[in-house]
């Protein structure tokens, strides 16, 4: 049986007496740890950027709307979202949003608007008209939600922070199919720019409107509802928003001087416009 | 305060640097070969020294950077080259070599090295299992089975020598 001292014993015995002279490590342990150091905090600083990079890299992705995975702006190459039109980018959108599936949307012939024409498939054709508010949206509760003023938003979160509320208009007061009728959806983002998106039957030529009705408020919705369109709007340039209308400018015609009180069967409102 | 740092670091050379190559020694049994595993030793230990609230834990410390530079160099060499300050002459040896001291360094040499540094921390570092475990990243069964088997394989290759040599 062997016992633990005697295995130190043993060891003991395998040293040789006459050990050769103790080296200095001091010298190049110094240096090689120094070295060694330095390279442990590069190594710590490089892995830290990266990780950063890559933390920033996902905090764009996620907190940027138009950089969301739903949309062809995530997965298309850069130069070409580049090179496309916000206008463009709508359009595409609109195009491959379910709420048009098989409907033919193409580009409105104004250029001083931005408005899409849509010709469903039964014949009915409306148009879809985007009209960024110059003013944003504090201050001026009613504003933001058409007219009669007095008609109280009913607001709905949207996926990116937004909000947005509808709402319908028919001529005369009551739907009727031969007239104007038009539904709208006015979007209020966080940093309080306002857009409105109309649907409107479209205008015939010779007088008259075509067939078919605009679209409901809630597909009206479901659009907004949609991050590729809902970022494809927000990309949309809009001219200097500002705090609040004038004071003294009636909310409805926001330039103009309200002439006539709010009709109240068709809730619109008659404007002089100043000449310029 | 770096002043300070190297001051203590030179002391803790001073005072284990000889132990640290003794222990060296009987793991690899090449006075050369062990002063480099020290110098590799001292290197870690000063590249580390800055974040050492206690420095008498840095006896430890090198103590593990110490045998697991050895098992490492083992494990590498082990297709290349065999570092020896004498020639092997395993055969004169295991016939009883009358040098209690080439006998033994030969036996050691035929150990595994990894039954070798069990051995040589658990019965000349005087460490526990469990402190033997901590230093090999093992648990302490595996140390425990280790060190039968390290003995076992001794016995086998010194025969009634071991006896002998331990009740020297």
């Amino acid at each position: 049986m062997i016992t633990d001292d005697g295995m130190h014993d043993l060891f003991s015995q395998a040293l040789p007496g006459d050990e050769p002279d103790l080296r200095d490590f001091r010298p190049a342990a110094r240096a090689d740890g120094a070295r060694l150091r330095r390279r442990r905090r590069i190594r710590v600083g490089a892995a830290a950027l990266a990780f950063s990079a890559v933390l920033a890299g996902t905090v764009a992705a996620t907190t940027w709307p138009e950089h969301t995975a739903t949309g062809p702006t995530a997965t298309g190459p850069a130069a070409s979202q580049a090179a496309t039109t916000p206008r463009q980018q709508l359009l595409d959108a609109l195009t491959a949003d379910p709420v048009l599936r098989g409907a033919t949307v193409t580009d409105g012939p104004r250029s001083d608007a931005v408005y899409f024409e849509v010709a469903q498939a039964d014949g009915a054709k409306w148009e879809l008209q985007v009209v960024p508010d110059p003013y944003l949206s504090g201050g001026v509760p009613g504003r933001s939600c058409g007219v009669p003023s007095t008609n109280e938003c009913s607001w709905v979160p949207l996926p990116d922070g937004s909000r947005a509320a509808t709402g319908a208009l028919s001529m005369g007061g009551v739907p009727n199919p031969e007239g104007l009728r038009h539904t709208w959806l006015t979007l209020e983002t966080p940093d309080g720019r306002v857009v409105h998106v109309i649907s409107t039957k479209l205008a015939l030529p010779n007088g008259g409107y075509a067939t078919g009705t605009p679209l409901p408020e809630d597909q009206l919705l479901a659009l907004a509802k949609n991050a590729r369109v809902l970022a494809a709007i927000r990309a949309l340039p809009s001219k200097s928003a500002s705090e609040e209308p004038p004071p003294g400018t009636p909310v409805a015609c926001k330039t103009a001087t309200r002439t006539a009180p709010i009709d109240p069967n068709s809730g619109l409102v008659s404007c002089d416009f100043p000449a310029k | 305060m770096k002043r300070d740092h190297d001051r203590a670091f030179d002391d803790f050379v001073v005072a284990r640097g000889a132990a640290l190559r003794r222990t060296a020694y009987l793991l690899c049994g090449d006075w050369h070969h062990a002063e480099d595993l020290v110098q590799h030793t001292m290197t870690q230990v000063y590249s580390r020294w800055h974040r050492v609230r206690d420095p008498s834990a840095m006896n430890a410390y090198a103590r593990k950077i110490l045998v697991r530079a050895y098992v490492d160099t083992t494990r590498k060499r082990s297709s290349t080259e065999t570092a020896t300050g004498a020639l092997p002459d395993v055969e004169a040896t295991a016939a009883g070599d009358p040098d209690t001291r080439v006998a033994l360094m030969a036996a050691l040499d035929r150990m595994t090295p990894a039954y070798r540094a069990v051995l040589v921390l658990r019965f000349w570092e005087d460490q526990s299992i469990e402190q033997t475990a901590a230093l090999l990243n093992k648990n302490a069964g595996s140390v425990r089975s280790a060190t039968t088997r390290g003995l076992e394989q001794l016995r086998a290759i010194l025969g009634d020598q071991l006896a002998d040599l331990t009740h020297a």
